[in-house]
């Protein structure tokens, strides 16, 4: 259970280092991939406010969460829930800590080959390496306020979990600003960023449960 | 109905600790009582048709958290779903009108056999109004303070534990036909007729499930 954390940290780390409503193909993707990546390059931090919506056929409303997530280069994250309750994720180097009210729980991560290779696309995606074709078949469009990627797996694992990703990137910045990932049922989480700041200042002590 | 007191949980915890042996013969201390007009074969109420809650699943050493999702559907049937906070979801059941279990989806590290038996029947004990049920008898503990509802399923005998003050269900326990406790669950902090907090344990694995009620709608 811990690699479907996992997997969905790297699916959201990878929207940051990259970003349909009216959506036309993208005129220039090459140019939109250099600036991406450059743009990948240049961030070594991230923060930013979250609200994730879930959505369940069965259910008539959305499930809402609130949160907030900070990333430092090379490989500190932490995802933290406010809403509707508290729960944090740690991912510091190699280790996974969750922290679900007072229970603490370690994942060392070097110790699971699965686990190291999933480490490993987060640390890719955050080097600016997202937009892999062995992981994902792409599709690129674009209207006024986004650009827009969609990713369908062609990796094997990720086919397990997921049918599709679609990332909105805000074109000024080309930071993520929505992320919607679709599950094999059809059902869906989608995550709006806001209050994003780039290459601010954040300290390791940020990157522990204590 | 008042709200449910945390003296009258300790009461009946005390009560139901002292009356009971573990193992063979569990109940041998209950005492027929007269017939009551209550049921408690489901924990829901008539207003709410949707809940979430928090959940937390501890099996040996290992944790793990997530929504639960339960809505009651206007055939008659409930759907049940667990989901982490972060990623795809971990489970989609559900139990039809007729009373069988349907698996919508289950990850592949969860999809076998037992492992699914095992979690058909706790959810089922906690959240389906049985239609399988054989016979209903009423009891006391020997307190005559605590009114216990018994009933006889095609795979258990199930003892539901009332409060005598309020009338809410505190304890519920699974045994086998010989009285071997099988699963405890214990109902807590009840707010407008529904407990906030519902812990299940198991009594012959290392299992536990602990439901905390977010929203009921």
């Amino acid at each position: 259970m811990n690699k479907l954390i996992l997997i969905s940290l790297a699916v959201l780390i990878s929207s940051f280092c990259l970003a349909q409503d009216n959506l036309q193909p993208m005129k220039d993707v090459a140019s939109f991939k250099e600036k991406l990546e450059a743009s990948a390059k240049e961030t070594t931090t991230i923060d930013s406010d979250f609200t994730q919506y879930k959505y369940l056929s069965f259910l008539s409303e959305e499930i809402e969460s609130k949160g907030h997530f900070s990333f430092k280069k090379d490989n500190l994250l932490r995802w933290e829930y406010f809403e509707p309750f508290e729960y944090l994720i740690i991912l510091n180097d190699s280790k996974l800590m969750i922290k679900d009210e007072e229970d603490v729980s370690n994942f060392d991560l070097d110790a699971n080959q699965a686990f190291q290779k999933i480490n490993d696309m987060i640390v890719n995606s955050v080097q600016g390496n997202v937009l892999d074709e062995a992981m994902y078949d792409m599709t690129f469009k674009e209207n006024t306020d986004y650009y827009f990627v969609e990713l369908i797996p062609v990796d094997e694992k990720m086919k397990e979990y997921m049918q599709g990703i679609h990332l909105y990137f805000d074109r000024g910045d080309y930071t993520v600003s929505k992320i919607k990932m679709i599950e094999l049922s059809a059902d869906y989480t989608t995550i709006k960023f806001y209050n994003k700041k780039l290459n601010a200042e954040i300290p390791n002590e940020r990157f522990s449960v204590n | 109905m008042p709200r449910y007191r945390m003296n009258d949980f300790l009461s009946i915890s005390i009560a139901v600790l002292l009356f009971s042996g573990c193992g063979l013969g569990s109940y041998k201390h209950l005492e027929k009582a007269n017939n009551s007009n209550a049921d408690v074969t489901s924990i829901f109420d008539t207003d709410a048709t949707s809940y979430i809650f928090k959940s937390k699943l501890q099996y040996a050493k290992n944790k793990f958290g997530g929504l639960l999702l339960v809505k009651l559907l206007e055939d008659g049937s409930i759907r049940l779903t667990l989901t982490p906070q972060v990623g795809p979801k971990i489970f989609d059941f559900e139990f039809t009108a007729t009373n069988k279990f349907v698996v919508h989806y289950c990850m592949e590290q969860m999809n076998r056999p037992i492992v699914l038996r095992m979690i058909e029947n706790d959810l089922r004990l906690l959240f389906v109004n049985s239609e399988s049920v054989n016979k209903k008898s009423w009891w006391t503990l020997p307190d005559k303070k605590t009114l216990v509802q018994k009933i006889k399923t095609n795979k258990s005998v199930n003892y539901y534990f009332l409060d005598g003050k309020t009338g809410n269900l505190a304890f519920l326990e699974s045994a086998s036909g010989l009285g071997r406790k099988k699963v405890v669950v214990s109902l807590e902090d009840y707010v407008d007729d529904f407990p906030k907090k519902i812990t299940l344990v198991h009594q012959n694995i290392p299992l536990s499930l602990q439901f905390s009620v977010i929203k009921r709608k």
